[in-house]
């Protein structure tokens, strides 16, 4: 098996062809501090994409409750534990975080579900280790991950209080999910039709429905279960990144590439999304002004997805604060410790930096920060706030200015003795 | 009984799980076949000819012959439904045996009902869990069509508990299991470490039985033929206690506890009941809520006087019953 | 939305599984909503119904946990800092926008 470059993981490892780079990738960054699981994202994709008959099952776009939820139920525990079967107690991360673009997270020890499948699978299905969910998981997303049992007899009602339990008592937070578009993708290592290709021009994976024949490989590789079978047409589907918005067909834009509707749809402003530089070596290329580029490789405050699969995947999270910390490093590898510190006490450019998500449903290209005045200097809950009067601006593809962002004037609020005075 | 009927998509799903299990060669001819079907493009014809080709594997793979022989094995159910339909469940929940009735299926002269079994379909690759399974359910089925057992769909309910009527079911549901274990037990058949499993629903549905309660299992396990009146006696009255099947005299609503008489009850509660009802005697007994919620009452209002009377309370005890 | 107690064997239901909390990562999640949504200009009556309403199971959880006057604290300190500062957006013109092209001025 022929041998790649993981940068998320700082070291080679094999995958069933050869690397082959896109000259930009497709990501995206999900600040998970602000979801509150409103959904719209997953109805915005369910709304365009895969609504007909067939589909109900499927939710390209999704947001699960963790620790209990997922979509399909389990599907990180049921990956993570038969990666753990195959090397017991060998998932760990090794080596020192470095300051570049390769391994900065430290060295990946354990095994990966490529590695994992050459050990333990028979050769006919050797490529990568995977399960297929069976119907039950794939059905009723979402369910018992929030709220408690009703109570016997009230139909078509939410407890109030949620008093019958079982409940959850502990913390939660919200994972927004779609495919992650991996630069070494389990779907398309595992596809024995070479029907799921990778575009040179922006690394969007796609399967071509032309070619597939239902063999179901891509839906038990995709650590990520984002590949899914569609029983009437015996053709599994996955997400396209709404691929005409990010080529700028949509007249609306000009030209101009715009983000998915997953992320245009967000209220909570959570995500952003971008096209990143691709270097030869398939690493990031420096483009110190890309606001991707910034959050994942300067403030490194953006981490992949259980980066321990070995798949490379292009979607970012910035890590909830409140979590314990060894579920975030299972989840997001180990740079977590670094990544909340950093967003706990943001530097003056990633505040700029992060006034960019969902200000537009452009796909910015670049940014630039003109510094201004300082507004505000105090503290809030032991940690030292300074504000500025930056102005950020946004550059679309083209080189054009999409938006700029500024404070609009301090607010100066009086306190309670001198409320109501003249 | 006519040939049992496979729905579509529990024949092609059985196939494509029981795929991977296939010698090379064989998965390689099955995919040969089937992945020639997707060049046909007439969606009529080309679904037929997927449902063809995946019952023609299924056959092969003889998926269906433990169900087969399960059912064929229980020659008297055969003969009292029309026909046997496999439908395809999408959980554990949804899994199970039931008969639908003549004039639901459309019957014309044949009035025996239908037997349709609901699996999953990875179910029909563990053919040591399906048997047991399936003997399991086709015991209800065979309950429910011996004129013996006396079976009725609907269970009584009272429009005023409907919450009565979910604690009768769910007794009657684990009475019925309990029963069925028991007699395929007694009848040589394996049953795993069912009467474990059975043992610890019936104790937590059955708590109020207190010492009793093994004794009891081991009966409906051990002994009991039942019928369905006899479910139901134990179900909607677990205690064995005779039942006053009226309602109770102060509240009005129907109790399946008999009534407590008003023994015990002290003066001031009762005088509390009278105030509320004054036709009410203390002969005429109440029930059990009642005489929870009254005793309750009385406390609360003994307290709000105490605390009246020790000045921390400005407000005066708002019921005139004498404090004990 | 299920009407019946939980059933152990049921894949479908919720395997309820004790994890690791204190009060404060309560605190925390809390905190962290409450400076997320006024960084973004969310009013003190929105935040704070973020946290009243069922809904929204982390918050809700956080402000029944510690209570509405903790909760109001957090999210009032929260404004004390980032309610200060109104953001503006400022859309650049369309491509091919008429002359003088148009800039588009709106809040956060």
């Amino acid at each position: 098996m022929p041998t790649v470059r993981n940068w998320q993981l700082g070291r080679e490892m094999s995958y069933p062809y050869d690397a082959r780079f896109p000259s930009r990738q497709f990501a995206f960054v999900f600040n998970i501090n602000r979801c509150i699981a409103c959904q719209s994202c997953t109805m915005a994709c369910k709304s365009t994409w895969t609504f007909n008959k067939g589909q109900e099952h499927m939710w390209w776009a999704n947001v699960e409750t963790k620790p209990y939820g997922g979509y399909p139920q389990w599907w990180d525990a049921r990956i993570l534990a038969r990666l753990e079967e195959a090397n017991p107690a060998g998932q760990v991360w090794g080596g020192a975080p470095a300051d570049a673009r390769f391994g900065p997270y430290g060295v990946f020890e354990g095994t990966t579900i490529f590695e994992a499948a050459a050990t333990t699978l028979t050769p006919d299905s050797a490529r990568v280790l995977g399960y297929l969910p069976a119907d039950d998981e794939w059905n009723a997303p979402n369910i018992y991950e929030d709220n408690p049992v009703g109570k016997r007899g009230v139909r078509n009602q939410l407890d109030p209080t949620g008093e019958q339990l079982p409940e959850h008592k502990t913390w939660f937070f919200y994972l927004a999910r779609i495919c992650n578009h991996c630069s070494y993708p389990a779907c398309l290592a595992a596809c024995p039709r070479k029907a799921i290709y990778k575009r040179p021009e922006d690394g969007i994976v796609l399967l071509d429905q032309a070619e597939c024949r239902g063999y179901r490989k891509c839906v038990e590789a995709c650590p990520y279960k984002k590949s899914m079978y569609r029983g009437n047409t015996r053709t599994s589907e996955k997400c396209i990144a709404c691929f005409p918005r990010v080529e700028g067909t949509d007249p609306e834009t000009g030209g101009e590439p715009m983000e998915t509707r997953c992320m245009a749809a967000c209220i909570g402003q959570i995500r952003m999304q971008g096209l990143v530089q691709i270097a030869a070596d398939g690493t990031w290329a420096e483009d110190r002004q890309n606001p991707l580029y910034y959050l994942v490789h300067v403030a490194k405050v953006a981490l992949p997805l259980y980066p321990q699969f070995g798949t490379q995947p292009n979607g970012y999270y910035i890590p909830p604060r409140w979590v314990p910390r060894p579920y975030l490093r299972q989840m997001f590898g180990p740079g977590v410790d670094q990544a909340i510190d950093s967003y706990v006490n943001p530097s003056r450019e990633l505040l700029a930096v992060l006034q960019l998500f969902r200000r537009s449903n452009r796909i910015i290209d670049r940014y630039e920060i003109q510094e201004g005045p300082k507004v505000y200097e105090g503290s809030l809950r032991g940690r030292k706030v300074e504000l500025f009067n930056d102005t950020v601006i946004a550059f679309g593809r083209s080189g054009r200015e999409i938006f700029r962002t500024t404070i609009e004037e301090p607010i100066h609020v009086r306190t309670n003795a001198h409320a109501n005075s003249i | 009984m006519s040939e049992i009927v496979w729905a579509p998509d529990v024949v092609e799903e059985s196939v494509l799980l029981a795929e991977r299990r296939l010698p090379p060669a064989d998965a390689r001819a099955f995919r040969r076949q089937r992945d020639r079907i997707y060049r046909e493009l007439e969606p009529d014809r080309r679904e037929v000819r997927f449902q063809t080709l995946h019952l023609e594997w299924f056959r092969r793979l003889r998926l269906a012959a433990i169900l087969e022989q399960t059912i064929e094995a229980h020659g008297a159910v055969l003969q009292r439904v029309r026909g046997c339909a496999v439908a395809r469940a999408r959980s554990n929940r949804e899994a199970g045996a039931d008969l639908v009735d003549a004039s639901q299926a459309g019957s014309d002269t044949d009035r025996r009902p239908m037997l349709l079994l609901q699996v999953m379909p990875a179910a029909l690759l563990d053919p040591a869990a399906l048997a047991g399974w399936l003997q399991h359910e086709l015991m209800h089925v065979s309950d429910m069509l011996d004129p013996a057992f006396g079976y009725q769909r609907t269970l009584p309910s009272s429009p005023d508990d409907p919450v009565a009527g979910n604690i009768v079911r769910d007794r009657y549901r684990v009475l019925w299991d309990v029963s069925i274990d028991g007699r395929l037990a007694r009848a040589g058949r394996d049953i795993g470490a069912k009467r474990a499993v059975r043992a610890f629903e019936f104790a937590a549905t059955f708590r109020m039985l207190g010492d009793r309660l093994p004794e009891v299992f081991d009966d409906w396990f051990d002994r009991v033929q039942p019928t369905h009146g006899r479910i139901l006696a134990v179900a909607g009255n677990p205690g064995g206690r005779p039942v006053d099947a009226g309602r109770c005299p102060v509240c009005r609503l129907p109790t399946g506890a008999p009534f407590d008489s008003a023994a015990g009850l002290t003066a001031p509660v009762e005088a509390l009941v009278r105030a509320n009802h004054p036709g009410w005697r203390a002969e005429h007994g109440l029930c059990l809520q009642c005489r929870d919620l009254y005793e309750a009452r009385h406390a609360d209002f003994a307290r709000a006087r105490g605390l009246h009377d020790a000045g921390r309370l400005e407000v005066a005890a708002p019921h005139p019953i004498p404090i004990e | 939305m299920p009407y019946a107690d939980p059933e152990s064997d049921d894949p479908q239901e919720l395997v309820g599984v004790e994890l690791p909390g204190s009060e404060a990562q309560t605190r925390e999640m809390a905190a962290a909503f409450a400076e997320e949504f006024a960084q973004l200009g969310y009013t003190r009556a929105q935040i704070l119904a973020l946290y009243r309403r069922a809904e929204y199971a982390g918050a809700h959880r956080a402000w029944r946990l510690l209570g509405e006057d903790q909760i109001v604290r957090v999210v009032d300190e929260s404004l004390a800092v980032w309610g200060r500062i109104r953001r503006v957006v400022i859309d650049a013109p369309a491509c091919g926008a008429p002359d003088p092209p148009t800039w588009v001025r709106r809040r956060s």
